[in-house]
């Protein structure tokens, strides 16, 4: 059946949303997600941008069903400025979200949870931290735990260290799989309009020719708050992908890396850029498998997080990157972002760029 | 149009990734699993998440594509391991989930993205915590994987162990495909 727009709690094994905190009008040190039911749902999809509102260093954890004990452990790999790192911890009180140690500067982080009961719960994160004008300070992937294996997650309980350090213009945005069997009982569905609550893909070209640039037109960043860029990108030697937004390429974009070549691990940061690379190639039609997403909201500096493979030829892969970004604009409204390539006409032909927009519900 | 609850028992499409296949708990231990009746071509993408549990000493998670297994799956790792950060590269007759041995009731949850058309090389991106028990994280890892096939369509994905019974009973498996509206 053919239908408009949904905006509704459809059970259809997609991630929608069940809990948006909106951006916060004023500081807080928690905010509870109730109502959840971890042993129906099975998985919940976390994406959190969170300011530090306090002059101190402030952990921002979740617990669920706030459970305050040392029952969490994490494994992390991370880049600081040019060093890498690695931690490992056996008693934390919580999940780790982000660490902050500047105050007014921004978090931006995606988690996702296995919340179901019967075994250990299990929690992937991926991290942009301290970010401010054009700096990150750290670039982290965390595996983390949660030692119980019996309780049903009813709550996720978001917690600061610091008494009211989740700041003004922080969010919280949680996505679950409605899997209950409940509701009116539809044969399949071909949604011609918005699915709300919900990522949308609102753009896709596969290229028949070669293109030095591609630009995504027509968006609204300050009413989809969130983009998520997927793209299989063929390059030329040496080439470079940049990722632009509107028309502005001033030194206003932000990095910080981490990464795997062949035996190396490696970091760098770079900060007043011109854009932000999202994939590179080193030889000739070597393909490069690019994923970012973005919180594109206007009022504050606009953040984002890249993995991509690189260089990829044959058994080959040349490098995975992981790179949080920043475009240091705190007041444009995101209506086209521009794909483009170092060399002339270096997105070659059979590249793919999907982007994808989250749909809120009204 | 503004909906209640509905619980579609087709297919949803609305350019968004949809689960097509969930293995529920496993309630015997197995040593491989296999997702048929795909269609590569037609879906793009898909998303494969895994919650494994191990079933046997020293379990190696993997995974295949339309069931090949030739010498075609290259890796390259970034990861941690305690206080150490390292990488590495290899080409293998599979796909890693993950790169540490598993003993048994350990696991591992990982998370693929893989850009499934034929006409090039397949890639994918995974992030895999490794090797867990109680509060330790043996090693988190993210990868950058290539299928060196240009032609087959994907058909199929196996998950699978290298130790007989591997995949211990609790293991879940995941696809999502995108569904595009028409």
């Amino acid at each position: 059946m053919r239908t408009g727009t949904l905006d509704g709690i459809i059970h259809g094994g997609e991630f929608q949303k069940v809990y948006d905190s909106g951006e916060l009008g004023s500081a807080v040190t928690s905010l509870t997600v109730s109502g959840l039911d971890g042993d129906s749902e099975v998985e919940y999809l976390i994406l959190c941008r969170l300011i530090n509102a306090v002059n101190a260093t402030t952990f921002f954890f979740v617990r669920p069903n706030n459970d305050s004990g040392a029952n969490y452990g994490y494994q992390s790999v991370r880049g600081i400025s040019s060093a890498t790192g690695a931690v490992r911890d056996t008693s934390e009180n919580g999940f780790r979200v982000s660490i902050n140690g500047t105050q007014n500067s921004l978090d931006f982080s995606k988690h996702l949870l296995h919340a179901k009961s019967g075994y250990v719960r299990t929690f992937l994160s991926f991290m942009g931290e301290e970010i401010s004008g054009t700096t990150i300070l750290n670039v982290q992937s965390f595996g983390q735990s949660w030692n119980n294996t019996a309780d049903n997650i009813t709550s996720l309980v978001f917690l600061a260290s610091e008494a009211n350090g989740i700041g003004i213009g922080s969010r919280i945005i949680v996505l679950r799989r409605n899997a209950q069997l409940v509701g009116q009982r539809t044969g399949s569905l071909d949604v011609q309009g918005k699915l709300k609550g919900a990522f949308q893909k609102i753009y896709q070209t596969t290229l028949g020719a070669a293109a030095t640039s591609v630009t995504i037109s027509g968006l609204d960043g300050d009413t989809d708050v969130l983009y998520k860029l997927v793209c299989r990108l063929i390059g030329n030697s040496n080439e470079e992908f940049k990722l632009t937004f509107n028309t502005d390429t001033g030194a206003n974009y932000g990095n910080q890396l981490v990464q795997g070549s062949s035996s190396s691990a490696a970091a760098s940061r770079g900060t007043g850029a011109s854009y932000h690379q999202i994939g590179v190639t080193g030889a000739d039609n070597e393909i490069c498998f690019t994923n970012t997403i973005f919180y594109v909201k206007s009022g504050f500096i606009r953040t984002f997080l890249s993995e991509y493979a690189a260089s990829i030829a044959g058994t080959t892969v040349g490098s995975i990157r992981l790179r949080a970004g920043v475009w240091n604009n705190t007041g444009s409204n995101i209506t086209q972002m521009v794909i483009t390539a170092d060399t002339a006409s270096g997105i070659k032909i059979g590249s793919v760029i999907e982007l994808y927009a989250y749909r809120e519900q009204t | 149009m503004r909906v209640g609850k509905k619980q579609v028992l087709g297919t949803l499409k609305a350019d968004a990734f949809v689960k097509i296949y969930d293995s529920g708990e496993l309630a015997a231990s197995a040593t491989s699993v296999a997702i048929s009746g795909l269609n590569g071509d037609t879906d793009e993408e898909y998303i494969i998440r895994c919650r494994l549990v191990s079933g046997a000493a020293d379990s190696v998670f993997e995974m295949r594509l339309a069931g090949d297994t030739g010498n075609n799956y290259g890796h390259q790792f970034l990861y941690g391991n305690n206080t150490s950060p390292a990488a590495a590269r290899d080409v293998k007759t599979f796909w890693y989930l993950g790169g540490s041995d598993c003993d048994s009731g350990e696991s591992a949850y990982s998370e693929v993205r893989l850009y499934a058309k034929t006409g090039f090389i397949r890639t994918a991106l995974e992030i895999t915590a490794s090797k867990i028990a109680t509060t330790t994280i043996t090693s988190i890892w993210r990868m950058g994987l290539s299928w060196n096939d240009t032609s087959t369509n994907i058909t199929s994905i196996t998950v699978l162990a290298d130790q007989a019974n591997g995949l211990g009973v609790g293991s879940r498996i995941e696809v999502y495909a995108k569904r595009s509206s028409t």
